[in-house]
C-alpha cells in the first residue's frame, strides 16, 4: 500500500481524540500504540489458530477484540476486516473468515506501520 | 482531584479497559479494572474495599461475559440498584437491546466518545444518588416503625433514633417529636413509679400501726398488762 491511502489505514483524529480524553499525555499515547500492537498480534494469531481447528466461535472472539481495539485507535481498515470475519465466524462460516486471513495480515502490517510513525509524532511531544 | 464516583470498569481488551480507565480518570472519577465478569463480582462484593457507583460492562468477555455478568448483579440483593451501562461495538445494537431488557441501566458504543461518557456516568450517578436516598428514607422509616413496636414491648432506647431525628425534614421532625413524647411518657412513668413506691411504704406503716393497735387495745392484751403490772409489785415488794 503507498504512502497515500495510510491515512485509511489508520485515522490520526482518533488517536488525537485519545491525547486529548486523557489529559494530553503523549506517553500514554504510545503506551496504547504498544500494548494494541502486542495485543493485536496475540489475536490475529489466535484468529488463525481458531480457524486451522474449525473453531469458529473461539475465532469469532478473537478478531471481535481485535475489532473492538481497532475501532478505538482509528486503525479503520483493520476493524472493518475484523467485523466482517466476526460476521463470518458467527454464521459459522469458517471458510469465508479463512479467506479473509491474507488480506487482515497485510492490513495488519501496514496498520503496525503507519502507528509506529504516529507513535513518533506522540514521542516527540505531538 | 476530589473522585467524583466510583467506577467499576469491566472489558477484557486492555486497549479498550486502559482508555476507559486513563479517559475516566482525567475526568476526577476513582476507576478500578477488572478483565471479566467473575473478577467484577468479586470486587462488587467485596463491599468493605470498595463501593461502587457504576459499573462499566463489556457484553464480549471469555471467563464470565457481560450478560452472565449483569444477571448476577440484578439477582444480588446488594447490588441490583447499581447502575450498569454496557459497552458496545455499533454492530451489536441486538445485544445491547436485550441487555437493557435485563436490566442495563444504557450503553455506550465503541469507540467512545469522551463527553457522552461523562454525560451517562453523570446521569447514572445522579440516579444512583436519589435511589440512595429514597432507600436511606425508607430504612429511616422503618426505624421508626420499629421504635413505635419497641415503645409496645417497653425495649425503647431514644438513641436509636438519633440518626433520623437529625434529618432536616418532616420525618426528622416526626423522629424528634417521638424521642420527645417517649422521654415524657419514660419520665411520668418513673415518677408515677417513686409515687407508688412512696404509698406502699405509707401504706405498710399505717399497717403496722393497725396490727400494734389491734393487739394493744385487745382485752387480752390488756388482761396480760395488769397481770404484768401485778407480778412487777410482788417481785418489787414481795410483803405486800
Amino acid at each position: 500500500m503507498d504512502e497515500e491511502s495510510t491515512p485509511m489505514v489508520i485515522d490520526p483524529a482518533a488517536l488525537d481524540r485519545i491525547w486529548d480524553d486523557t489529559g494530553g499525555d503523549g506517553e500514554f499515547v504510545s503506551e496504547i500504540i504498544d500494548e494494541f500492537l502486542t495485543d493485536t498480534r496475540m489475536r490475529f494469531a489466535a484468529f488463525i489458530d481458531a480457524i486451522g481447528a474449525g473453531d469458529a466461535a473461539t475465532a469469532g472472539d478473537a478478531v471481535h477484540s481485535l475489532k473492538g481495539a481497532s475501532t478505538s485507535v482509528g486503525a479503520r481498515a483493520l476493524a472493518e476486516l475484523a467485523l466482517a470475519a466476526e460476521r463470518a465466524c458467527r454464521d459459522g462460516d469458517v471458510a469465508t473468515a479463512s479467506g479473509l486471513i491474507t488480506q487482515m495480515k497485510d492490513v495488519s502490517d501496514q496498520t503496525a506501520a503507519a502507528l509506529l510513525a504516529e507513535r513518533q509524532r506522540f514521542g516527540a511531544g505531538r | 482531584m476530589t473522585a467524583a464516583g466510583e467506577i467499576l470498569v469491566v472489558e477484557d481488551n486492555p486497549v479498550n479497559r486502559k482508555l476507559l480507565v486513563a479517559t475516566l480518570s482525567a475526568q476526577g472519577y476513582s476507576v478500578t479494572p477488572a478483565v471479566n465478569g467473575r473478577e467484577a463480582l468479586e470486587k462488587l462484593r467485596n463491599g468493605r474495599a470498595r463501593r461502587f457507583d457504576v459499573v462499566l460492562l463489556d457484553i464480549v468477555m471469555p471467563e464470565m461475559d457481560g450478560y452472565d455478568t449483569l444477571r448476577a448483579i440484578r439477582a444480588d440483593r446488594s447490588l441490583q440498584d447499581l447502575p450498569v451501562l454496557m459497552i458496545s461495538a455499533v454492530d451489536e445494537i441486538e445485544s445491547v437491546i436485550e441487555c437493557v431488557k435485563m436490566g442495563a441501566t444504557d450503553y455506550l458504543a465503541k469507540p467512545f466518545n469522551a463527553d457522552l461518557l461523562r454525560a451517562r456516568i453523570e446521569s447514572s450517578l445522579t440516579a444512583k444518588r436519589l435511589r440512595d436516598l429514597e432507600l436511606e428514607y425508607l430504612d429511616q422509616v422503618r426505624k421508626l416503625t420499629d421504635a413505635a413496636s419497641a415503645v409496645e414491648v417497653g425495649t425503647f432506647q431514644t438513641s436509636i433514633l438519633d440518626d433520623v431525628a437529625g434529618r432536616h425534614d418532616e420525618l426528622g421532625r416526626l423522629a424528634r417529636v417521638f424521642q420527645r413524647m417517649a422521654r415524657e411518657v419514660r419520665a411520668r412513668e418513673e415518677r408515677l413509679i417513686e409515687e407508688v413506691r412512696e404509698l406502699r411504704i405509707e401504706i405498710d406503716e399505717a399497717r403496722q400501726n393497725r396490727q400494734v393497735a389491734e393487739i394493744t387495745e385487745s382485752d387480752f392484751y390488756r388482761r396480760l398488762t395488769s397481770e404484768a403490772e401485778i407480778l412487777r409489785r410482788i417481785v418489787s415488794d414481795p410483803e405486800s
